[in-house]
């Protein structure tokens, strides 16, 4: 069967990797922004709106990750670490000296 | 006879059989078709004080009980319950965005000043029109 990224995975998700609530003005989305030691390495929205269960299928490519692995991170199966040593891996942030 | 009957009766239950994995294989492949990303261009930013550049080619696509939109050059991407607020959600997204990447310009890692590049070459402010803080 196949998973689908819910809200409710958005804010786990969003909660794992500490991201921040940025200010927007306008009203579809609240913009969550990751920071990796003082840079901004991520963002992505969250859609407003009660229903916890609203689709947010474009969560995997905003974290850089496949489905399969955005639902890991969100059910506690990968950790924020392992997120980062993705981004490690992709070049996107530096490796540990 | 009955035997001719038996291999008779045994070619029409295959055949049956064969005729429910056509049907089957035949969902599958129009379902397949159905999930192909639609391109549709983003034209105007329209009602906010932005113009564009060149037209944004956005990927429409199912995506589970609603549907995703992506604009592949800067990675930005957002999910709505029809393709209509799909589309309209990421144009908010977009600005958002934007604005945001550049009040912190100073911090970005690669892949935000990345994309703070790509939305500067697709779009900028309407001249005049002032940046809210």
């Amino acid at each position: 069967m196949r998973r689908i990224i819910t809200k409710e995975h958005a804010i786990q998700i969003a909660r794992k990797l500490g991201a921040q609530l940025r200010p927007g003005r306008r009203k579809a989305h609240d913009l969550y922004a990751v920071y990796h030691e003082g840079r901004r390495i991520a963002q992505f929205g969250i859609r407003r709106g009660s229903e916890k269960d609203k689709g947010h299928g474009h969560i995997p490519s905003q974290v850089f990750l496949s489905p399969h692995n955005a639902l890991r991170l969100a059910l506690c199966s990968m950790s924020a670490e392992d997120w980062l040593q993705v981004l490690r891996d992709r070049g996107m942030i530096p490796e540990h000296e | 006879m009955p035997e001719q009957m038996g291999i008779a009766s045994d070619a029409f239950s295959r055949l049956q059989s064969l005729e429910k994995q056509v049907e089957g294989l035949s969902a599958q492949v129009t379902q397949l078709g159905e999930s192909r990303p639609l391109i549709i261009p983003i034209t105007t930013l329209a009602p906010e004080p932005y113009e564009l550049v060149h037209d944004i080619p956005v990927a429409l696509q199912a995506a589970g009980d609603g549907f995703t939109a992506t604009y592949f050059d800067a990675n930005l991407a957002t999910s709505g319950d029809t393709p209509e607020e799909a589309l309209a959600n990421l144009k908010e997204l977009l600005l958002d965005v934007f604005e945001d990447l550049e009040s912190e310009e100073d911090r970005l890692g690669p892949e935000p000043a990345r994309q703070l590049a790509v939305l500067r070459s697709v779009m900028r402010r309407v001249a005049g029109a002032c940046a809210e803080s």
